[in-house]
């Protein structure tokens, strides 16, 4: 088999590009679906009409 | 415990000498926890044996079912494959080979035995389980596609709530089935299913949000004081919200690897091209050695702290329902308990240590030097918990935050530290990215759904609210209702004292080693429902109790239910001692007691999922064919390998699984992967055998996150061709091979002509001497 060479990159960030472009948009898509959860169960979960005997267990 | 058992693996012999110390260490631990519920019985029976709005076992049951249905069937391609006497194992050789410890007084017919069960011992022996499936008896693939059909409508029926009792039971039985019939599917998600099924099918799911309830509702339609939803028993949802700590409890002291220490693990699980569905590698070149370390070592972090949400459940319920502790020497004595459950596990720390810490090595504080800080700092948390819990439940603390007063008593700092908003929602996160970038099956849904039993009723019916935006909360049956049971018999404290007592001496007993061990256990499992029987016959029914108090059952329901859940809780707790040298000892005894039970009841369990390391090697398995005339056939099998793949890989297959198992974990699959292909070749080529099947197991390491970081993202193809070994693990030649021709029932059934019986080579075994020796062996005054 033969040996793959590496390509020697500098040290800053290369831009993705193809399948690796796609993959990082789903996972920043992930992120920001998180994120808004997160902060809709905040507003929900401080939302004073919430009577809080409900709660729990 | 746990920072033993987060350690690196310890010295062998050393540690196994701790085995008996740290053995009795744990034994009174588990006194001093059976003191706890001893002195504060009342609130546990109110925990356990309380009644519940039903909307959040129901929630549960729906949602349940949905995963379940897919998660059974998107293994459709290899239904036949793995369930039928067409796919890897014939019938007899799966009663052999998958079950063999079942089915050992079960004779095949050969050289003159018995077909059949040979006597009642061996029926029984088949009993003790764990694989208890219908296709070890039928199936061909006519009877497999029948029980499938009859599970699809069990399955859809309890979703929907019809007939619900009868229809999760023989869902729960047929998917047991499926499982029992062909373990080598099966991952960390289908052992989730099991053991949630089992809890799910004691509840009483169709109360709410099914068919059944919405007939009866209709049926009592103008009738006064009909609830719309009953109240119904809360302890299957309070064991499967145990049952999830377990989980995550078990999961993370078991990630002791290190590469869970570095952080590297979700940069390698992203890695692997047998799970990932969208290409990580730039990921992994960008974050591999810094946000995915963090998150890493959090998800760890929570894995393991899990079990704080559930106490902070229990603490948070007792307050609100105003549960006051017991007074005078009760409450001193189970502030006692307390303390020894905590000095104890001091103690098994300070025990084990030495054997789980590096010594010797340059940089490694001294053994003594952890001994000590580990000491003063469990006694610091042990004076903190106390004082911190008096200070917050007698004088809160009263913060000033910009402006606003914020008053920090129990309920409030449970609510912040140990709140379901904290802990499920890390919950979400983490599985809600292994569902998106990985393509692991059903886990992450799963687990995700099980969050739903955490939640109780009106919780439930606030959510549902939201989303049909109706304006209308239903109450639940009122606590006073008078159907339910509000009577004031209690089983004595001294009765259940004499129990345990007697469990106890069980125990000590089998320590010994005495014969009759198991008497004084079943005894005092057995007291409580019989003295509860003689209540019942002597003095009638219990008098009236508190009508705020709406027991789950009555007075000998109690008594039965409650002794099984303490049986479980018992036998689940003595089934999670880590596998450990430093347990070795005990570990063993302990899992023999209770292995029938956890068989049969079908909660046996292990959640060693990438622990102690993840994988660091992508694998792939390689079928090659030669048939007759020396043609090599690439059966392309690898279904998970760049060559193979979707690329985004949406639809997960089982396959991957099976391949890690068979070139990875459970290598005696092999041999009848080949036969298998040896047969399957045969069916489709008018019955002519190929010469031979070879399994090649082919892999590449995953380079470590610095590599990547240093060299930029790889292409997986290019990689695998570059960097890539194989081997041969296995080579059957078919014609020889014992199973790898197919049998003259299936070539009729393929169209096929018959062949001499004796081309057919069978695996199978005769069973029926070495029953007879083992009963032999078995009677008393017989040599051995």
């Amino acid at each position: 088999m033969h040996s793959l060479h590496f390509i020697i990159v500098t040290p800053l960030i290369t831009r993705p590009s193809g399948p690796d472009l796609w993959a990082f948009w789903v996972l920043a898509g992930l992120w920001v679906v998180i994120l808004s959860f997160v902060w809709v169960m905040a507003r929900w979960l401080r939302d004073p009409s919430n009577d809080e005997g409900n709660r729990g267990l | 415990m746990s920072a033993l058992i987060l350690a690196k693996d310890p010295p062998n012999l050393e540690a196994l000498a701790l085995g008996p110390t740290i053995g009795w260490l744990v034994f009174v631990c588990a006194l001093a926890f059976a003191a706890i519920v001893l002195l504060d019985l009342d609130r546990w029976r109110r925990f356990w044996l309380r009644t519940e709005d039903p909307r959040s076992i129901a929630a549960f049951r729906i949602a349940f079912a949905t995963v379940l249905l897919l998660n059974i069937n998107n293994m459709w391609p290899h239904f036949e494959l793995l369930f039928t006497d067409e796919g890897l194992f014939m019938t007899d050789s799966a009663r052999q080979h998958l079950a063999g410890r079942q089915f050992a007084g079960y004779g095949e017919g050969i050289d003159g035995e018995p077909t059949g069960f040979f006597d009642l011992a061996a029926l029984l022996t088949w009993a003790r389980g764990p694989r208890y499936s219908l296709l070890y008896f039928w199936d061909s693939p006519r009877a497999f596609w029948t029980i499938l059909v009859i599970w699809e409508i069990a399955t859809v029926a309890f979703l929907l709530g019809f007939r619900t009792r009868i229809a999760g039971f023989v869902s729960l039985a047929l998917t047991l089935g499926f499982m029992g019939r062909n373990p080598i599917y099966m991952s960390g998600a289908d052992v989730v299913f099991r053991v949630m099924f089992v809890y799910l099918v004691l509840a009483r799911s169709g109360h709410a949000y099914s068919i059944d309830n919405w007939l009866r509702c209709r049926r009592l339609r103008g009738e006064l004081g009909a609830a719309i939803y009953r109240r119904i028993p809360a302890w299957p949802r309070m064991l499967i919200i145990l049952q999830l700590a377990v989980i995550y409890f078990w999961t993370g002291c078991a990630k002791n690897g290190q590469v869970w220490w570095r952080g590297d693990s979700l940069y390698y699980a992203l890695s692997l091209d047998h799970f990932n569905r969208v290409p990580t590698q730039f990921m992994g070149y960008v974050f591999g050695t810094n946000l995915f370390r963090l998150m890493t070592w959090t998800v760890h972090l929570w894995q393991i702290g899990f079990p704080i949400m559930v106490l902070g459940l229990i603490v948070r319920w007792a307050r609100r329902e105003r549960l006051e502790p017991p007074t005078g020497a009760r409450r001193w004595g189970l502030r006692a308990a307390w303390l020894m459950l905590a000095l104890t596990s001091l103690a098994i720390l300070w025990v084990g240590l030495p054997v789980h810490v590096p010594v010797d090595r340059p940089g490694v504080p001294a053994v003594r030097t952890f001994q000590w800080l580990s000491l003063v700092g469990g006694l610091a948390l042990i004076v903190g918990i106390g004082w911190g819990w008096h200070r917050l439940r007698e004088r809160p603390f009263r913060l000033t935050i910009r402006g606003h007063a914020l008053t920090v008593d129990l309920e409030r700092f449970f609510t912040i530290v140990a709140g379901r908003r904290l802990w499920l929602t890390l919950g979400l996160i983490f599985h809600l990215h292994i569902f998106v970038l990985m393509n692991i099956g059903m886990f992450a849904p799963v687990m995700i759904v099980s969050y739903i039993a955490c939640l109780n009723g009106t919780e439930v019916a606030t959510i549902v609210r939201r989303i049909t935006r109706s304006e209308r909360l239903v109450a639940t049956e009122p606590i006073d209702a008078p159907g339910l049971h509000h009577d004031g018999r209690a089983l004595p404290g001294a009765v259940l004292l004499a129990s345990f007592a007697l469990v106890t001496a069980g125990i000590l007993a089998r320590v010994q080693p005495q014969q009759l061990f198991w008497l004084p256990i079943v005894l005092g499992v057995l007291l409580p429902t019989g003295f509860a029987i003689d209540q019942r016959l002597r003095f009638g029914r219990p008098p009236a109790g508190d009508p705020k108090v709406a027991w789950a059952y009555g007075w000998l329901g109690r008594a039965l239910v409650g002794t099984f859940i303490a049986v479980h809780v018992a036998a689940l707790a003595a089934w999670s001692i880590p596998d450990k040298d430093c347990t070795a000892s005990f570990r063993k005894p302990a899992r023999e007691l209770i292995r029938d039970y956890m068989n049969i009841t079908q909660t046996y369990q292990s959640w060693g999922m990438f622990a102690p390391n993840p994988s660091r090697a992508n694998v792939f398995m390689k079928v090659f064919v030669t048939d007759r005339d020396g043609e090599i056939w690439d059966l392309y099998t690898d279904a998970n390998s760049p060559r193979n793949k979707a690329n985004p890989w949406f639809v997960y297959d089982r396959m991957g699984k099976i391949t890690r198992r068979v070139t990875d974990e459970a290598t005696h699959y092999q041999k009848w992967v080949a036969r298998y292909h040896c047969r399957k070749w045969a069916l489709e080529h008018d019955g002519e055998l190929p010469a031979s099947v070879e399994i090649i197991k082919q892999w590449y390491v995953v380079p470590p996150p610095e590599k990547l970081r240093a060299h930029g993202p790889y292409d997986p193809a290019e990689y695998l061709a570059a960097h890539g070994r194989q081997k041969r693990v296995y080579r059957a030649v078919c014609a020889t091979e014992p199973d790898a021709q197919p049998s003259n029932e299936i070539r009729r059934r393929h169209g096929l002509p018959a062949v001499p019986e004796s081309q057919i080579r069978r695996a199978v075994r005769p069973r029926w001497q070495r029953w007879q020796q083992r009963h032999q062996a078995d009677q008393p005054g017989s040599q051995k």
